[in-house]
């Protein structure tokens, strides 16, 4: 139900609006732009079609057309899809990932695990632990944002927005349910959180990074308004900030001074990096505008882009040995070999695909509207 | 053409309203609105009619105006409008233009997330869906820009 401010302001949004009127000639210029370029468009793609079969022909006068006989028999399950790599080689071998539904009562928001569970942050604050197929209620709380399993502990954040004004960082111990530690941030909305050997780190959405030692002393260092994910990986943090396509590289002490890397000038326009996670010695970062998972080296170097992991991915895990990628919009979820960067495999998963955790067996992702989990294995 | 006349007819408008609450410029916003039309139309075949041509249409000037805005790099706090030289002001017409000023204030992602909200009445699933993020991420932009606006109102405008 609307306030009454919200009303009011969706009056006034609306008048500002009013302002706009087509301006005469708009149509005529519009429609002959259409015509004109469907004609530019008719003869590129002719002039593109010769040369590239011309191209391919020469390459190898046969192969063309036995690749195109192979994927006329081969065909695709139901819950499985093909689909080329990386650099748009068709995989003769390529697997699917099949895909199971875990049903749940509210919106998984999000997700992280261990090796013997998974643990889901719901919309209505239920705490829940998923092991050996089996859901049990650890913890209530307000509404969860961010997650983290470590060494038999869960970090929450929440808070910091309309229900609830006053932000909260909080530890559950795994077995019992007992809160063991809690931050309060009066005005503030922590995000992101990861864990390392001696601290924890939060994401403030208004622009700092908190780190959390194990006594509770906290350390804050300013970075940007709209901080979101967290990752601590050797001895670094890292944190995501989509609203300007940068994602920031801090000492794990907090003690010099923090770089950014900015991946709004790649050559795919626009930059909003989101999911984050490390493994076989790199970052990966999915950006869901960009439409790839990037890939950086320990020095914040872009050292390659995975192209094919959907069209909006949102969400990144390593499992050991992949790298798996939720993408939203069209609920493709991608394996990546963690060696080749090569996508081997893709499934799909429920509506509303968002956060997603890796195992050595698969994946779980967090189906935002679907109220559910899907989970995800190689065939 | 008459297809295509159709739909221009029936969704520019609307379009076009809501270019210029992201943008709040009038020029601007129909340079987008005509790219936008280009962009979905000059495939032949493509999608006709129908509730997923607005949608697809309005997620088009959505990644329109989020490549503009990175690629002149927008400054957060934008120019002021001009001032109106009539030395009194209806108090609905302060109040709007108050609240132009404030929506151009507003970070980008937090004005898509209240444009596409409150002025193209989009559930929230919709807004992360066209915005690519999740529905949290919607609520707090939206709760974040909301706040900024409700401040501004109350320290700009007389009462």
């Amino acid at each position: 139900m609307s306030t009454d401010f919200e009303v009011k302001l969706r009056q006034l949004i609306t008048a500002v609006a009013d302002e706009a009127a087509v301006r005469p000639g708009h149509e005529h210029e519009t429609l002959n732009r259409i015509r004109t370029s469907r004609r530019t468009s008719v003869v590129g793609i002719s002039v593109a079609a010769i040369l590239l079969i011309g191209a391919a022909w020469l390459a190898d006068p046969f192969s063309w057309l036995a690749t195109a006989l192979d994927d006329r028999k081969n065909g695709a399950a139901t819950d499985t899809v093909r689909s080329p790599d990386a650099r748009g080689k068709q995989h003769s071998d390529q697997a699917g990932l099949t895909a199971s539904t875990l049903r749940l009562q509210d919106q998984p928001l999000a997700l992280d695990g261990d090796s013997a569970s998974v643990w889901v942050a719901t919309g209505m604050g239920q705490l829940l632990q998923i092991s050996d197929g089996r859901i049990a209620e650890r913890y209530r709380a307000p509404v969860a944002r961010g997650i983290a399993v470590e060494a038999g502990t869960v970090w929450l954040t929440g808070g910091g927005d309309g229900a609830n004004p006053t932000g909260a960082v909080v530890a559950v111990d795994a077995s019992s349910g007992r809160v063991v530690q809690t931050l309060e941030l009066p005005g503030e909305a922590p995000y992101g959180v990861d864990t390392g050997a001696t601290a924890t780190y939060v994401a403030i959405h208004e622009g700092d990074l908190a780190r959390v030692d194990r006594t509770g002393d906290i350390t804050r260092v300013p970075l940007s308004e709209g901080l979101t994910q967290v990752l601590v990986d050797a001895g670094q943090i890292w944190v995501a900030e989509p609203d300007d396509g940068r994602v920031w590289r801090v000492p794990a002490g907090l003690d010099t001074e923090p770089s950014a890397v900015d991946l709004v000038a790649n050559p795919r326009g626009p930059s909003c990096p989101q999911g984050l996670t490390s493994g076989a010695g790199v970052v990966w970062v999915a950006d869901s505008c960009a439409g790839v998972v990037w890939v950086l080296d320990v020095s914040g170097k872009v050292l390659d882009r995975i192209d094919n992991v959907g069209t909006t991915p949102v969400d990144v895990a390593f499992s050991g040995r992949f790298v798996y990628v939720s993408s939203t919009r069209d609920r493709l979820v991608t394996q990546v070999d963690a060696r080749t960067y090569e996508v081997v495999a893709t499934g799909r998963s429920g509506r509303g695909a968002s956060a997603i955790f890796a195992d050595s067996n698969g994946s779980w992702v967090a189906n935002l509207e679907g109220f559910s989990l899907t989970r995800l294995e190689p065939e | 053409m008459d297809k295509e006349a159709d739909l221009y007819s029936q969704h520019a408008p609307g379009a076009l309203r809501l270019a210029y609450v992201l943008t709040g410029d009038l020029d601007v916003a129909h340079d987008l609105v005509q790219d936008a039309f280009v962009k979905v139309l000059r495939r032949p075949g493509f999608l006709r009619s129908g509730d997923a041509f607005e949608a697809y249409l309005r997620t088009t000037i959505v990644n329109l105006v989020r490549s503009r805005w990175r690629r002149i790099n927008i400054e957060r706090r934008s120019q002021p409008i001009l001032v109106r030289a009539s030395a009194t002001l209806e108090s609905a017409v302060e109040e709007r233009d108050v609240m132009q000023r404030a929506l151009r204030a507003l970070p980008p992602r937090q004005r898509l997330a209240v444009a596409l909200r409150y002025l193209e009445d989009l559930s929230e699933q919709e807004t992360a869906e066209a915005l690519g993020i999740s529905v949290p991420a919607v609520k707090s932009l939206v709760q974040r820009g909301v706040a900024s606006l409700r401040r501004e109102l109350e320290v700009n405008v007389e009462h």
